[in-house]
């Protein structure tokens, strides 16, 4: 396995992966639920394919942002391929990382007077 | 849900482009995901919407994955005794060694996979180089296509004219007002003796008005070029050789810049050598005009216009910015001469005037090579295919001795290669080999670019890089269906099954039936030019070609005046006509099948608004003229001695030109007028005589007048044929006659010595030559489709003797099961004539450009080409059919 990286030296994230840290942020998912879950949570602006997915999840695995889960209880429905995935602490540390980091951008964008100042309380 | 089930072939096959680990670890999932996806685009529009987005995004994973695997050191690829230093290089030598070994045990296989790719390969090279060489860059220019020719179109003609067609006056207005042209020049052609020497040399040259190379682009190879005033004044007498007159006949002297050397007996001084490789149409002496363009009447239109194109200016402008010049021209002149009404002037590229008349040819020929390549391609591919998949049993045992995959994959490469460059070579040393005697096909063309076509290497380089591509992705195919099966079941299914799935039969299947389809086009075409050509051997040329020789001779105006020319002709033809052996001799400007001048003909109450309805071939012929030719004389008489200069005018008419002119009645005594300048000059008609193809073979006979040439009615003329009618072989009197006109003028060269029966083959020669080659390709075509359809068909029906043997053995009958086999090949065969007929019908058109009185679909044709190719498929089926049929059922169901 790939020795431990600091969370930092993983930014800035491509946009596919840092959408599919986001989409497993709540739980674990198997492909085609992160595809969906993109998808509706982006209201349609961003997609991914197949490709994308499973290029991403390949070099995502790779540097342990996230890891592979088989659940002991299937349903009946459930594919014995199935294969589900979920962060790993580091995965989670980076998407906070990364967030942060788009946050620092966008606050440096209000500072440039490219967005509206948000209202302080 | 069965894994996979749901996933349309398209994916299934974008996914196994994805590198082997890749898909092993993700493909199943990725199908998963492609197949829920599509389940949920029920309408039609995001249906092709998702479509097209998954169809980009797995091609950009198939390659970003590709990409991030072969970064990654290849160590694991090689076998693992060959671990060390060396073992690139090593394994590569091992490779090609047992790639020779394996191949030398399929001679077969090998010859023919190298045969068909030497035949593709080499008809490829060998017709791109030469329509490279004379029609697509005859010219070795910059910028060649910016060099354009100021082509003439008046209101009744049906093509625009660039050779000849234009005169002084409206070059220079064309040079004074063009706005998009500069570095104009203008010729006229004809020919001059150069004297000096043993033997006086006869040249084709070309007379200027300003600089060629300043305009072409080329530098002299000595000295320099004309300036406009030495070509529109004649103070100096400057001349420009061709590179080989200078070699042959000055002994590529540099010293000769500057000295005088005889034209027509005036001395002239050399100014410059073109370059080697001839610039003008061939010509080998240039010369100014020596006159100023203003002072030659308006209508003498026998001169050529090139020009380069301004910088930063497109076609569109030329053409705009000729318009204008021409609208005002036509403002300007349209009262004196009407026929500036509804004229025009355009330009074109001059490398495309040059090879307008070969240009259809040229397609037809690159078209059919295309298709011997596409038949090549295919025969291989169908070869390389069965080879593959006999051997999957030898690649399954490799695998499972712990061959890896890209090491079997690199092994198949080799061998494919290997075929490649032997088939790649024999292609050059065939297209090497044929390349002089096919350019030799057309011997005008080499004549006058000086220079016959050489092998292209770009086209050698793109054949061969295309039949390599075919042969590596057939023969890596197989591996990545070995791949996709990984290990044991590979070698427990190749142990059985021949001949692959369905899929591979249908790829087969497919192929039998483009080869038979290409083939019945090639074949069609062929035979039509081949009948076309027959058709022309059949035409009567309307005169006697037997034994009758032809030669050329020019009084140069320097010695002899104009009123002495008829008179020089008619004793000459009497002293020839006096030779022992010879019956009968004359001279004429024109004779058929070459005739080249023309003139306008009015008739007593004509309307003569209509003159180009109205041209007819005008030739000065000495008096036994008529019957040295052997043409005959239908009523009235020929010329005598009295149709003289100062009696009456008179003229003889084929029949042609009495009907387009006279109508129906009696010819004889009515009057036909010769547009001569801007006179009409009128002449009695004397006599009738019949047709003949005064314009060659292929062409229809054109009106004709002939005038006596003591007479000089039309555009006196200098040059004249000879011609002499002898008892035996022509050739063999050629020293008797060179003798004849020695004694009456020593100085005279004669030139473009020839049989009358060889004029009017060079007539068609061009025909003949596109026809030869086509027949040779068609013929390979066939050759290659036969191989192409036996190879296939054989393997299907062997790859079926399990099959056939399970038949067999459940009671079915040899006639029945040979009858199954029948009925395929009847099948295929016929899927194949109506995709080929399509074809055929829808190059209809082009076709129909290059035949001569021979409809473009042949249903005879069609149907013997469909015999060859039946015949073929019918041995390539029943041969294995019956081998199967005839092995006993047990033993065939042990078989493989």
């Amino acid at each position: 396995m790939s020795p431990r990286r600091s969370p930092e030296s993983f930014l800035p994230l491509p946009v596919s992966e840092f959408e599919i840290l986001l989409a497993l942020a709540d739980g674990e998912r198997h492909g085609y639920s992160i595809m969906t879950e993109v998808g509706e949570r982006t209201g349609g602006a961003v997609r991914l394919g197949p490709g994308t997915l499973y290029g991403s999840v390949k070099r995502m695995l790779a540097s342990g942002l996230i890891d592979e889960h088989t659940p002991k209880r299937r349903g009946a429905d459930d594919d014995e391929r199935r294969r589900y995935y979920r962060l790993t602490s580091l995965g989670r540390a980076v998407a906070t990382a990364e967030a942060a980091r788009l946050e620092e951008l966008v606050n440096q964008a209000r500072r440039k007077r490219l967005l509206g100042r948000l209202e302080t309380a | 849900m069965k894994p996979g089930a749901a996933v349309p072939r398209w994916f299934r096959i974008l996914i196994a482009l994805h590198p082997r680990e890749f898909r092993e670890r993700f493909g199943a999932e990725m199908s998963d995901a492609v197949a829920a996806m599509l389940s949920h685009s029920r309408e039609h529009r995001s249906r092709v919407a998702d479509w097209w987005f998954l169809t980009r995004d797995l091609v950009a994973s198939a390659a970003r994955e590709r990409a991030a695997t072969s970064a990654r050191p290849a160590v694991a690829d090689t076998d693992s005794h060959l671990l060390n230093g060396g073992a690139r290089m090593s394994n590569l030598l091992q490779d090609i060694r047992f790639a020779i070994r394996s191949l030398s045990r399929v001679p077969g296989f090998s010859l023919t996979v190298i045969v068909s790719l030497a035949l593709g390969i080499g008809a490829n090279t060998l017709v791109y180089s030469l329509v490279d060489g004379l029609v697509l860059r005859p010219f070795p220019f910059p910028d060649a296509n910016r060099l354009v020719a100021v082509g003439v179109r008046y209101a009744d003609d049906d093509r625009r004219s660039f050779i000849e067609s234009l005169s002084p006056a409206e070059f220079e207005d064309i040079r004074g007002t063009s706005r998009t042209l500069d570095r104009f020049f203008a010729f006229d052609l004809g020919n001059r003796n150069i004297s000096g020497g043993d033997q006086p040399e006869r040249v084709f040259t070309a007379f200027l008005w300003g600089d060629p190379f300043a305009t072409i682009g080329l530098r002299p190879h000595l000295g320099r070029g004309f300036t406009m005033t030495e070509t529109t004044t004649n103070e100096s007498s400057p001349a420009i050789l061709s590179h080989r007159v200078w070699v042959s006949r000055f002994g590529a002297d540099s010293s000769i810049i500057g000295k005088a050397i005889q034209v027509n007996g005036v001395p002239r001084s050399v100014v410059g050598i073109m370059p080697p490789s001839l610039l003008l149409m061939g010509t080998d002496l240039w010369l100014p005009m020596a006159v100023s363009p203003g002072v030659i009447p308006r209508q003498a239109r026998q001169y050529a216009i090139l020009a380069r194109m301004r910088d930063g200016v497109g076609m569109t402008e030329v053409q705009t910015d000729l318009a204008t010049v021409a609208s005002t021209v036509a403002r300007t002149w349209e009262g004196q001469h009407p026929e500036y009404k509804q004229w025009s002037l355009a330009a074109a590229p001059w490398a495309e005037v040059i090879s307008a008349p070969l240009r259809p040819m040229s397609l037809v020929m690159l078209a059919t090579v295309a298709f011997v390549l596409l038949l090549a391609c295919a025969n291989i591919a169908s070869l390389m295919l069965a080879r593959a998949s006999v051997r999957q049993r030898e690649l399954s045992v490799r695998a499972a001795l712990g061959a890896r995959t890209p090491r079997l994959a690199r092994q198949l490469m080799t061998e494919s290669l290997l075929l490649s460059v032997f088939g790649g070579a024999l292609g050059v040393f065939i297209a090497t080999v044929l390349i002089g005697p096919s350019a030799g096909l057309f011997p005008d063309r080499v004549a006058a670019l000086g220079l016959a076509p050489a092998l292209s290497p770009p086209v050698l380089l793109a054949t061969l890089g295309i039949t390599v591509l075919v042969g590596l992705i057939t023969s890596v195919a197989p591996v990545a269906q070995l791949a996709r099966q990984r290990g044991l079941p590979g070698l427990a299914a190749a142990g059985r099954i021949k001949g692959g799935g369905r899929g591979d039969r249908r790829v087969r299947q497919a192929f039998t039936i483009a080869q038979v389809a290409f083939a019945l086009v090639l074949v069609s075409g062929a035979t039509v030019m081949l009948r076309s050509m027959n058709r022309l051997g059949d035409i009567d040329p309307g005169i006697e070609t037997d034994r009758l020789l032809t030669m050329r001779l020019s009084l140069p105006l320097e010695r002899y005046k104009r009123a002495d020319i008829g008179p020089f002709f008619e004793s000459l033809s009497a002293r020839l006509a006096a030779i022992p052996g010879v019956t009968s001799a004359a001279a004429a400007t024109q004779f058929a099948p070459g005739n080249a001048f023309d003139a306008a003909v009015t008739t007593e109450g004509a309307d003569a608004s209509n003159a180009a309805n109205r041209m007819a071939d005008v030739t000065n012929a000495t008096e036994r003229f008529i019957e040295t030719m052997g043409l005959q004389l239908l009523s009235g008489r020929t010329f005598t001695t009295t149709d003289a200069a100062g009696t009456p005018r008179v003229a003889i008419l084929n029949a042609n030109a009495v009907r387009r002119f006279l109508g129906d009645g009696n010819a004889l005594g009515r009057r036909v007028g010769l547009m001569v300048e801007k006179d009409t000059v009128w002449h009695e008609v004397i006599g009738v005589v019949s047709d003949a193809r005064n314009h060659g073979l292929d062409v229809p006979t054109a009106p004709e007048v002939f005038v006596p040439v003591r007479q000089q009615a039309v555009a006196w003329n200098n040059q004249l044929f000879l011609l002499v009618r002898t008892r035996s072989n022509p050739l063999a009197m050629l020293p008797a006659i060179r003798e004849g006109i020695r004694s009456v003028d020593a100085l005279q060269p004669v030139y473009n010595i020839r049989t009358v029966r060889t004029a009017f083959a060079q007539s068609i020669a061009p025909r003949r030559a596109a026809s030869i080659l086509l027949a040779a390709f068609a013929g390979i075509a066939l050759l290659l489709a036969a191989v192409g359809i036996y190879g296939i068909l054989s393997y299907l029906v062997s790859a079926r003797t399990h099959e056939i043997g399970v038949r067999m053995a459940l009671g079915a009958n040899e006639r029945s099961v040979i009858g199954l086999v029948l009925r395929e090949t009847a099948w295929l065969l016929g899927i194949g004539c109506a995709v080929g007929a399509a074809g055929v019908i829808a190059m209809r058109g082009v076709i129909s450009g290059i035949a001569f009185e021979v409809q473009p679909t042949e249903p005879v044709t069609a149907v013997l080409t469909l015999a060859a190719l039946g015949g073929t498929a019918l041995v390539a089926g029943l041969v294995p059919a019956r081998r199967a049929v005839r092995v006993p059922p047990v033993e065939a169901l042990r078989s493989d």
